[in-house]
C-alpha cells in the first residue's frame, strides 16, 4: 500500500518536473523575442520621446511635478528607482533625456542588445517612477515587457548586432558550415523570457476580465458607449451609433469575449495566430475610442509572445521580411 | 541578465536533451518562484489586501522588487465603470486663472486643448485626474491633494510670472446614456463639473501657499470661449486661449 502511494507521488512529481522543464527551458528560436524587442523598443522610444517638449515643464525646478512635493507624495520606504530624482536642472534633464533616447534607439535597432536592453529598462522606469502621477495602464505593461526582454537574446534577429556579427564572422566555407543546412539556434533564456511575457499577459487579461465583469456596463453591453462618450480623449466620434444600440452591445460583449478567449486559447499553437490577429482588431478599436493607442499597441505586441517562431517566420515572410527572419549561421 | 549556458541541440527523439544543465534549471526555477510570488502579492494584495498579503507585501527584497519593476498593481484595467460623472470615468482638465505680478490675468489650461500627440494629452489628463481623485470624498487623500496642487500651482505660477492663481480641476462629463442622447442637443456634449477648486499664492520667500483646498462637488457652468483678458505671450505651451468661468 505504502509503495503504491509512493510510486504514485513519484510519478506525479516526475511528470510535473518534466512538464515544468519543457515549459520553461526547452530552447526556442529567439525570432519572436527579437520582433517583440523591435516593436516594444519603438513604443518605449515614442513614449520617452513625447516627454521632450515637457521635460522642464514637468521635472524642472519649477515644474508641475517639482522634486520636493512629488517625492513627499510617496511613502518614505517606497522603492522608486529613477535618476531623475537626483537633479532637476534643465540642462541636466536634457542631457539625461537625450542619452536615454539614444539608449532606447540603440536597443530598438539591436546594437549591443544585451547591454542596451538593461539600460533601456532603467531609462523607461526612470520616467515612470519620477512621473508617477502621469502614468496609466500602458506604462505598467511596457515595464514588464521591457524587463523580460532583458532576460533573453532579443538581439538575434533584426539587429545591428547580427549585422556586425555577420561581417566579423569568417565565410561559412572556412568553418565547414553550409548555408543549405542553416538551422535556427534555440536558446533556453529566450524560452524563459517568452514564457514570462505569456504568463504575465495572461494574468493581465484575467484581471481585466474580472474587473470588467464587476461592472454593470460590461454586462449590459454599454461600456463601449461610455468609453466613446469621453469626448476629450476619444479619437473617433461614434455617437451616431446611439440609434443602433445592438452594435454597441455587440462591440462591448465581443471585447469581453475576446479577452476571455485570448487568455485561454492563445496558449494553443494552432489558435495563437488567430488570437493575435483578433487582438489587433480588438485593441485598435478600443485604442481609437479610448485614445489609448500606445496601450493598445503594447497589448498587441506583448501578445506576439504566443506565436511560435515558425508562425512568426511565416508571418514575416508574407510581409516581405524573409531574408531578415532567416537564422544566422 | 542571464548568461547563456551551453546546451545540447534538441533531437527528434529526446527533446529533454536540449535542456540546460540541472544546476541552471534549479537556480532559474527558484528565481521564477520568487518572481511569481512577488507578482501574485502585487495582484492580490494591492486593491483589497488581507492582513496576510499586506504582511507579505512588506517582505524585504520582494517589496523593492515589486515597486522597482512597477508590479505593485492588480492589473484591474476595467477601462470604464460607466459611472456618469465618476472621477474615474471622465476626462479632466486643470484650469488656472493666473494673476501676474504686473496685475494682468491669464488663463492656463492643462492639458491645453489640441495637445499633440495624444500620449501627451493623455498624460496631462492623468495628472488632472489624480487631482480629482485625491479631492474625491470617497477615494481622496487631502495630504496628497495638497502636495500635488502645490507643485502644480508652483509650476504654473513660475511659467507665467504669476503672483497668485485660482485653480479648478474640471471634469467633462461623458455623453448621456444611449437612450437619452440627442445628437441635435449640443448642450449634452458640453457638460462640465468641478472636481476641485482652490487658490494659491506666492509668498515673499518664494513658497507657494494654498489658501483654499476644498473639494467642490457642485456642477459648474461649462467653460466657454471668451476674449482674452490679456494678450501676454504664452509660456512654455501651457497658456491657451482663456476660458472664462
Amino acid at each position: 500500500m505504502f509503495a503504491t502511494v509512493s510510486d504514485y507521488f513519484s510519478a506525479v512529481t516526475d511528470h510535473i518536473g518534466k512538464a515544468w522543464n519543457r515549459f520553461w527551458f526547452l530552447p526556442t528560436d529567439p525570432l519572436t523575442l527579437s520582433v517583440i524587442r523591435v516593436l516594444a523598443g519603438v513604443i518605449a522610444f515614442y513614449t520617452v520621446l513625447t516627454f521632450t517638449a515637457d521635460l522642464t515643464t514637468l521635472f524642472g525646478p519649477q515644474g508641475l511635478l517639482g522634486l520636493e512635493n512629488i517625492s513627499r507624495m510617496q511613502e518614505p520606504a517606497y522603492f522608486s528607482f529613477s535618476y531623475f530624482w537626483l537633479f532637476d536642472d534643465p540642462a541636466q534633464l536634457q542631457i539625461a533625456h537625450w542619452i536615454g533616447l539614444t539608449v532606447l534607439g540603440m536597443f530598438t535597432l539591436g546594437l549591443f542588445t544585451r547591454v542596451t536592453s538593461v539600460l533601456s529598462l532603467i531609462v523607461t522606469l526612470a520616467y515612470f517612477h519620477r512621473g508617477f502621477p502621469l502614468i496609466s495602464e500602458m506604462e505598467h505593461v511596457l515595464a514588464f515587457v521591457m524587463f523580460y526582454l532583458c532576460l533573453g537574446p532579443s538581439g538575434e534577429y533584426f539587429s545591428l548586432d547580427r549585422l556586425l556579427h555577420k561581417r566579423r564572422s569568417p565565410p561559412p566555407s572556412t568553418v565547414g558550415v553550409t548555408l543549405a543546412k542553416k538551422q535556427p539556434v534555440g536558446h533556453w533564456s529566450a524560452t524563459v523570457a517568452l514564457r514570462l511575457i505569456q504568463v504575465h499577459l495572461t494574468i493581465v487579461y484575467f484581471m481585466m476580465v474580472v474587473a470588467q465583469l464587476r461592472e454593470d456596463t460590461w454586462w449590459d453591453g454599454t461600456a463601449v458607449w461610455w468609453l466613446a462618450g469621453r469626448q476629450d480623449s476619444s479619437m473617433i466620434d461614434i455617437s451616431f451609433l446611439h440609434s443602433v444600440p445592438y452594435l454597441i452591445n455587440l462591440w462591448t460583449l465581443g471585447f469581453v469575449v475576446f479577452e476571455i478567449c485570448f487568455g485561454a486559447l492563445a496558449w494553443n499553437k494552432l489558435l495563437a495566430p488567430l488570437m493575435v490577429v483578433l487582438s489587433v482588431f480588438a485593441w485598435v478599436s478600443v485604442g481609437l475610442i479610448t485614445g489609448m493607442l500606445p496601450f493598445a499597441a503594447i497589448m498587441i505586441v506583448a501578445g506576439l509572445a504566443f506565436l511560435t517562431p515558425s508562425s512568426m517566420r511565416t508571418m514575416l515572410e508574407t510581409i516581405g521580411l524573409k531574408q531578415q527572419s532567416q537564422p544566422a549561421v | 541578465m542571464m548568461s547563456q549556458a551551453p546546451f545540447s541541440r534538441a533531437t527528434s527523439n529526446d527533446p529533454d536533451a536540449a535542456l540546460p544543465k540541472s544546476e541552471i534549471r534549479t537556480a532559474v526555477s527558484f528565481l521564477l518562484f520568487v518572481h511569481f510570488f512577488a507578482l501574485a502579492i502585487g495582484v492580490v494584495g494591492t486593491e483589497r489586501p488581507s492582513e496576510l498579503t499586506s504582511a507579505l507585501a512588506q517582505v524585504p527584497g520582494v517589496k523593492q522588487y515589486r515597486e522597482g519593476l512597477m508590479m505593485n498593481i492588480p492589473y484591474t484595467f476595467y477601462l470604464t465603470r460607466g459611472m456618469v460623472g465618476g472621477e474615474l470615468d471622465i476626462d479632466h482638465q486643470l484650469v488656472a486663472t493666473v494673476k501676474q505680478k504686473d496685475g494682468k490675468e491669464v488663463v492656463v489650461q492643462v492639458p491645453e486643448p489640441g495637445t499633440w500627440p495624444s500620449q501627451r494629452l493623455h498624460r496631462y489628463q492623468t495628472l488632472a485626474r489624480n487631482v480629482a481623485i485625491f479631492a474625491d470624498e470617497a477615494m481622496g487623500s487631502p495630504e496628497h491633494l495638497g502636495l500635488l496642487v502645490q507643485a502644480i500651482s508652483r509650476g504654473i505660477l513660475s511659467e507665467n510670472n504669476g503672483q497668485s492663481l485660482q485653480l479648478r480641476c474640471v471634469g467633462r462629463l461623458t455623453l448621456p446614456a444611449m437612450a437619452e442622447f440627442d445628437p441635435d442637443n449640443e448642450s449634452q456634449r458640453v457638460r462640465y463639473r468641478d472636481a476641485y477648486t482652490g487658490s494659491a499664492f506666492l509668498t515673499d520667500d518664494d513658497r507657494v501657499e494654498l489658501i483654499k483646498k476644498d473639494p467642490a462637488r457642485d456642477t459648474a457652468p461649462p467653460p466657454k470661449d471668451a476674449a482674452s483678458k490679456d494678450t501676454a505671450p504664452a509660456a512654455a505651451g501651457t497658456v491657451s486661449p482663456p476660458n472664462d468661468n
